[in-house]
């Protein structure tokens, strides 16, 4: 028993010999035969396009107001760019619900500059285009939805509602000169 | 029959041992043979050439040195000179295949003994040979690099360029493209995604010439089509650029740099002769025990 133990160390001590003494014939060999030069761990990292649209909050809640003819309701909301590069964006509304979409005009403001405005329902993302100006890298902007009930829509919009997600889509501004989203 | 079986194993892996240790052997005795022969007795190749001179006529300089101006990496002059140390300076504005000329008239310090590889990345300008890193890549963007072999030789010999991929994120290798080219020649050794030519070689045969070495400046582009798709955020490759010729029949030694250590050498030497040692040891406590 103890000799087959014996024989058995051997054996491995041998065949690891055999690999090693392989290896540094190997390199040795390639050593002999080939000059090489290398310049390496060249490094490749692509950027992000990320952005924060009010940090997932809704900017009007249910409840929170009456609309009735004549009514105007404004609410603040922020779009920041959180990406490594500057950015062409775009709002628009999706998953749009309720008569009150055709019914209720909708402005969204940078300041005194109109950024979008019309009816939610001719404000999805196929219609709307990239606002003018770019989102900076880091740039957050300070922005103002509202929502007007027009007087002469009359009481036709009694009893109805308006459920939707508003979207901004941000695509790069570098090598995009004609503000392709897709 | 085990019993019998099991010491002709062993007899035949002593064999394999001895052979292996005795091609060893030769073959780190070979590497320090070439080794001591570049170091110590191989003829030394000094030509010192001031290229360009020139009495009278301006206009011939003129047009030499507008004609590759627009192949021109971009260049400030220190590095030049630090790199190139004791040879004379190209114009600052020359081009790639300038500095070949210039550099081929070798005005190296004289030296009695060459020594170095006769392959080796030439930082003859400062934007070449760094590693090439890239950060913030998105669709559309190129970015290019340069890289600068020079090759001792006295016959043609067929010059390798390999790109390893040595690490990846969302497998960024599928749609980052690479493309190198030789400037002077133009030719284009590879143009495809990383994933493409990972491990493959690609090969360029430089000419022998008359100054018994060529200045090889590959202008290396990586890129990310404009297609790609978002999936492709915030990730990153890291990549190992190697030149390399196999056969050194046709190379030959350069002059004297300065450079005269050789670590692989001596390292494989000394690895070599410690297994050696520890497997002679080995052997001979066991003769010991036995005896």
């Amino acid at each position: 028993m103890r000799e087959q133990n014996k024989t058995a160390k051997k054996l491995t001590g041998s065949v690891i010999t055999i690999i090693l003494l392989a290896v540094c014939l190997c390199i040795t060999t390639f050593a002999l035969v080939y000059s090489t030069v290398a310049v390496d761990n060249n490094l490749f990292q692509t950027g992000t396009i990320e952005i924060d649209l009010n940090g997932g909050k809704p900017v009007i809640t249910g409840g929170e107001y009456l609309f009735e003819p004549g009514v105007t309701v404004e609410k603040p909301f922020y779009i920041e760019n959180q990406g490594t590069w500057d950015v062409y964006y775009k709002l628009y509304f999706d998953n749009i619900e309720g008569g009150l979409a055709d019914v209720l005009e909708v402005e969204i403001r940078d300041g005194a500059t109109v950024l979008f405005d019309g009816k939610i329902a001719g404000l999805t993302k196929e219609q709307v285009g990239a606002a003018d100006d770019i989102l900076k890298l880091n740039e957050r902007r300070e922005l103002t939805i509202s929502f007007h009930y027009p007087e002469e829509a009359g009481n036709g919009g009694q009893a109805l509602y308006l459920s939707f997600d508003l979207k901004a889509d941000a695509v790069q501004a570098k090598n995009n000169p004609n503000r392709l989203f897709d | 029959m085990e019993q019998q079986e099991q010491p002709s194993k062993a007899k035949r892996l002593k064999i394999a041992i001895i052979i292996l240790a005795v091609l060893l052997i030769l073959s780190g005795g070979g590497l320090a043979a070439r080794y001591i022969y570049l170091e110590y007795f191989a003829p030394a190749q000094i030509t010192a050439t001031v290229p360009d001179n020139l009495i009278g006529d301006s206009n011939r300089t003129d047009a030499d040195s507008t004609s590759t101006e627009n192949t021109l990496p971009a260049e400030s002059g220190p590095d030049m000179e630090d790199t190139s140390e004791g040879q004379t300076d190209a114009p600052e504005n020359s081009s790639p295949a300038d500095s070949s000329t210039a550099d081929s008239g070798d005005t190296s310090p004289a030296a009695d003994k060459p020594s170095a590889p006769v392959l080796e990345l030439y930082a003859g300008r400062p934007d070449a040979n760094r590693k090439f890193e890239v950060s913030n890549m998105l669709p559309g963007d190129v970015e290019t690099q340069y890289f600068c072999v020079r090759a001792y030789h006295d016959a043609n010999i067929t010059l390798f360029f390999r790109a390893d991929v040595t690490g990846q994120t969302k497998n960024l290798g599928d749609v980052l493209h690479i493309r190198v080219t030789h400037l002077d020649s133009g030719k284009v050794l590879c143009d495809a995604p990383f994933a493409e030519i990972e491990g493959k070689e690609f090969s360029e045969l430089l000419t022998a010439n008359a100054q018994k070495e060529t200045v090889a400046y590959y202008q290396i582009d990586v890129s990310l089509d404009t297609s790609v798709d978002n999936e492709y955020q915030a990730a990153k490759l890291l990549a190992d650029f190697s030149w390399y010729v196999k056969d050194e029949g046709e190379l030959t030694p350069p002059p004297q740099t300065g450079d005269t250590t050789n670590l692989v050498l001596w390292a494989v030497l000394a690895a070599s002769s410690l297994l050696l040692l520890i497997f002679l040891w080995k052997r001979r406590k066991e003769e010991g025990r036995h005896a």
